[in-house]
């Protein structure tokens, strides 16, 4: 079956005063259909870009985008912008990293829940929308929805507010739906809680769902595929459990070895040693060379090319044969 | 309703202190008498009575009559609903006016939003009365130039207020949530930002209405406003001046309407800034 979404040496830059700065370096990824996939990586891996190329809501000091998204069969690149925002709401919807600020002050939670539906359903009855977004509001756990219904978004907890962004991106039933790091700005306990409401809405759900994290942890135990991003690059792609199993590029095992292991309290915490690469310098040399512990020559001089790498893997690493 | 409910909470929070409840007062005095301005009045404004010219204040004439034997009193009340009239007006313009090009000015690109605000600029820094001549001079006096000649020295008022609001409020994660899901252009403009920016405008435009009533009176005054024989402020004060030999009230009374009425709108517009949020205050 053709995945919902290809996307194909797709490469952004922006301008900055010190030169194009390189935000994603030909991203090759698919997303497959009814499959949650996770996108791990550091800050300024290009992560959240690439959810923001996949909405086309790009930084306004954008100086270059190539290749294609092939969404179902359409390139988003190629839409013109009033074609693109019919895609917007209706097939791909997106939940936040801060739910205290995703929400207009000055509406009812009732008003965001019922906009969006009848921006998807156009016609559709107030009362049939109420009643809809009720029963929305009801199945991501908020226990007296007729009543949050008329709240203002101060008057929820921040928890409460991410269960509503949920509900916002549900009741659109989007193909495609973004979470871009949506439990980060939650404290821990509620962190868990919207968690196990992903896991348990991801049955109810016919989408398929692109998960934003840098929490290897939080990414094994909810998605069905992993994404590894690096310096604007995929290094690695693959089933969860065997990219974690038994991972072929250098940096995932390094991002696995800094996890926190209950086994190792008492010890140090492991880190990567060196620096994120400076998005300006110029892609001539495998990204995650300079703090790679395996780089040889080879590796800092030419560029190497996302390759299979087992059954439905692929990984960016030249030496991964020898490394094993 | 709720929209309903918070104006009355406000309105208890600026009528708590004393400057408030006084402003508050006054500003529904002169409502009052400028929207009933025939029924507040005892007499009509325009009659002549020669024969009585310069009478003191009696039963009849509760402030006495001009130099014309008019009854000053209701002049006066006949005053306020110019003064109203061509505040409200010039607000509202400038209000509308402004609120646009704000909000355009913070969404068009640096270069374009640079030469709005230099237009700004060079409003703001022409001093308005130097505007007034020249435009009195190209059209000729009357009310309808005073409020435009108002609108157009309040309009950058609104219009850097507004984008400063806009600018921001457009990076806001709700906006952008709005976006992703679908919203058009417009539709966040007018349904998200708008409503947002609004309640700093609403103060502003409550604190220049008495700007507006000293322009008002100032051309008046000037002879470059509004035109005898309709009574404003301004030309009853002029009135006044000119046979201030003959009698000391005219020119009195109406100065103190004016300052009365002024200070009133100028007290309920701070206590407003104050009541709504201490926020606020910094934004203006």
């Amino acid at each position: 079956m053709m995945p919902l979404v290809s996307i194909r040496q797709l490469t952004l830059e922006a301008a900055t005063t010190r030169g194009a700065a390189h935000i994603l370096r030909g991203i090759d990824l698919d997303i497959g259909r009814r499959r949650i996939v996770g996108v791990v990586g550091e800050s300024g891996s290009g992560k959240s870009s690439l959810a923001a190329c996949l909405v086309r809501l790009l930084p306004a000091n954008l100086s270059r985008i190539d290749g294609e998204i092939v969404f179902d069969g359409t390139d988003l690149l190629g839409l013109s912008e009033a074609a693109m925002n019919a895609y917007r709401g209706t097939r791909i919807a997106m939940i936040f990293q801060d739910p205290m600020t995703a929400l207009n002050p000055l509406f009812t939670i009732g008003t965001h829940l019922v906009d969006v539906l009848r921006r998807r359903h156009p016609g559709l009855a107030r009362k049939v929308a109420t009643a809809r977004a009720i029963a929305m509001l009801r199945r991501v756990g908020i226990a007296d929805a007729s009543l949050r219904f008329s709240s203002y978004p101060h008057q929820l907890s921040g928890g409460m507010r991410q269960r509503v962004l949920i509900a916002m991106a549900l009741l659109v039933e989007p193909d495609l739906l973004l979470a871009d790091e949506p439990t980060t700005a939650l404290d821990a306990t509620v962190e868990a809680q919207i968690v196990a409401l992903l896991e348990e809405l991801r049955h109810g759900f016919a989408g398929s769902i692109v998960f934003i994290s840098h929490q290897l942890g939080l990414v094994a135990q909810l998605c069905d595929d992993l994404c590894v991003m690096y310096g604007g690059t995929v290094v690695e792609t693959g089933p969860v459990a065997d990219v974690l199993g038994a991972p072929r590029h250098p940096y995932t095992r390094a991002l696995l070895a800094c996890e926190l292991d209950d086994d190792a309290a008492g010890g140090h915490l492991v880190s990567i040693p060196g620096d994120v690469p400076d998005p300006v310098s110029a892609h001539v040399a495998c990204v995650f060379a300079p703090r790679c512990p395996h780089a040889t020559n080879a590796c800092r001089s030419s560029v190497p090319a996302l390759r299979d790498a087992g059954p439905g893997r692929r990984a960016a690493c030249m030496r991964m044969e020898e490394l094993g | 309703m709720t929209a309903l409910a918070s104006a009355f909470r406000i309105l208890r929070r600026v009528c708590a202190t004393l400057t408030g409840a006084t402003g508050f007062g006054i500003v529904v005095l002169v409502l009052v008498a400028a929207l009933f301005a025939p029924w507040v009045a005892t007499a009509d404004p325009d009659r002549l009575d020669v024969m009585n010219r310069f009478a003191a204040p009696s039963s009849a004439h509760w402030l006495g009559t001009d130099q014309l034997g008019r009854d000053l009193y209701s002049r006066l009340v006949h005053g306020a609903t110019v003064a109203m009239g061509v505040a409200l007006s010039a607000i509202a313009i400038a209000l509308s006016l402004g609120t646009t090009l704000g909000i355009v000015a913070a969404y068009l690109p640096a270069r374009f939003e640079r030469f709005v605000l230099i237009v700004f600029d060079v409003i703001s820094s022409f001093p308005s009365m130097v505007l007034a001549l020249a435009i009195v001079a190209v059209f000729g006096p009357s009310t309808l130039i005073v409020v435009a000649i108002a609108a157009i020295t309040l309009t950058p008022h609104f219009g850097r207020v507004a984008r400063a609001q806009v600018l921001t409020l457009k990076s806001a994660p709700f906006l952008e949530a709005e976006r992703i899901l679908g919203a058009s252009f417009a539709r966040i403009v007018v349904h998200h930002v708008l409503p947002n920016i609004l309640g700093p405008l609403v103060i502003l435009a409550s604190m220049d209405i008495p700007v507006v009533i000293t322009i008002e009176a100032g051309l008046s005054f000037l002879g470059l406003g509004v035109r005898p024989p309709l009574a404003s402020w301004g030309t009853l004060i002029q009135d006044g001046y000119q046979y201030l030999s003959d009698s000391w009230v005219p020119v009195v009374v109406s100065s103190l309407a004016l300052a009365v009425a002024t200070l009133g709108f100028t007290l309920f517009g701070e206590a407003l800034r104050d009541a709504v949020d201490p926020r606020i205050r910094q934004e203006l």
